[in-house]
């Protein structure tokens, strides 16, 4: 254990628990407003959104909306399976199966 | 009589929130594994690998962290990217806090500190889904611990495994994660504003990915995908 390995990791957890606990606390109690009150039940839909659609479109950090791009198939063979089986974990194995075949046949 | 109905209640909701996180935990594996190994590669002790994911328990930032190590980056600008990755947090939190307002603030400050993606999507879909005002915390103290244990796990092993595994991403688990948050947003997309929402944030996110540098296209997708169903919803009560 190197102190300044030890001193990085202690400040990074600093800085992410800051993050993580000032919201919850700064509103709780408080009179949230009418209109934020609304806004926030679409939060954690944009969020999701916000990390799917990037890694999905983009997987190597460049645009690849073309057929070939194999996360594209996957993605829409794991919604298929959520809205049909309603199985997650079984979707998620099935993606991930779909991607490594798509990847080696396309 | 009735502490004892309590008590079990309180198991009850934190066994729920543990089995409802499986997914989750399943998914969050391999990051845990590659984080592991790119961490052992950098050069960083099994210990020291171990206790980032003990104190900052973030995926991204650690991943960021250790690129950066790696690349040699100053350990102020390290500290200063975790913050800025881990600001999406704040978004989290505020659409949590409703379901907490009569909580004690003890517990707001033990749920922060295992509050990750996986852990608030699962919690927030949870308490949607249920309809309620007040959501228990032991759900999501229990869906914290299990990622918690699975995401230490992981890291303990990729960081034992070292250099043996090479692209460990490369065997489609790239996709674990992405999957994992189609499988828990798909079913809460009930409306067509909410749909709508869900496609705008995610275009809105994908522009923002290449111009903005860092985890800021998040927070850019999230601010306008709820301004625009906050929008929607008040169109249609008019």
């Amino acid at each position: 254990m190197r102190l300044e390995y030890i001193i990085l990791i202690v400040l990074m957890g600093i800085v992410t628990y800051i993050t993580r606990v000032s919201f919850l606390v700064f509103f709780n109690n408080k009179n949230i407003s009418k209109v934020l009150n609304r806004s926030l039940k679409y939060i954690p839909a944009s969020i999701l959104a916000a990390l799917i659609f990037p890694g999905v479109f983009a997987p190597s950090g460049n645009l690849d909306m073309a057929i070939t791009n194999p996360y594209i198939g996957a993605s829409g063979i794991t919604i298929i399976s959520v809205l049909l089986s309603k199985n997650s974990a079984f979707s998620i194995v099935l993606g991930i199966v779909s991607l490594v075949l798509l990847r080696k046949f396309i | 009589m009735e502490l004892k109905s309590m008590v079990s209640r309180e198991r009850e909701e934190f066994l729920l929130g543990i089995k409802k996180t499986i997914p989750f935990m399943i998914g969050v594996m391999p990051f845990g594994l590659a984080y592991g190994i790119m961490a052992s590669q950098a050069h960083l002790s099994v210990l020291e690998t171990t206790l980032m994911s003990m104190i900052v328990f973030a995926g991204s930032a650690q991943f960021m962290a250790i690129g950066m190590i790696s690349e040699g980056v100053g350990f102020t600008y390290i500290v200063i990217s975790t913050l800025l990755i881990n600001l999406r947090h704040l978004l989290m939190g505020l659409s949590l806090s409703p379901y907490f307002k009569n909580l004690k603030l003890r517990w707001l400050y033990l749920l922060s500190f295992g509050m990750t993606d996986e852990g608030y999507a699962c919690t927030i879909s949870y308490y949607q889904d249920k309809g309620v005002d007040e959501g228990n915390p032991y759900f999501m103290l229990g869906s914290e611990v299990g990622l918690y244990i699975f995401w230490m796990g992981s890291s303990i092993i990729g960081a034992l495994l070292g250099h043996s595994i090479k692209d460990p991403l490369s065997w489609g688990l790239d996709f674990a994660m992405p999957a994992t948050f189609l499988s828990i947003i798909i079913p809460q997309i009930k409306s067509f504003n909410m749909f709508t929402v869900f496609l705008v944030s995610g275009i809105c996110a994908v522009g923002a990915y290449f111009f903005i540098p860092g985890k800021w296209y998040i927070i850019v997708a999230t601010i306008i995908g709820a301004s625009l169903g906050t929008i929607l919803e008040m169109k249609d009560d008019e």
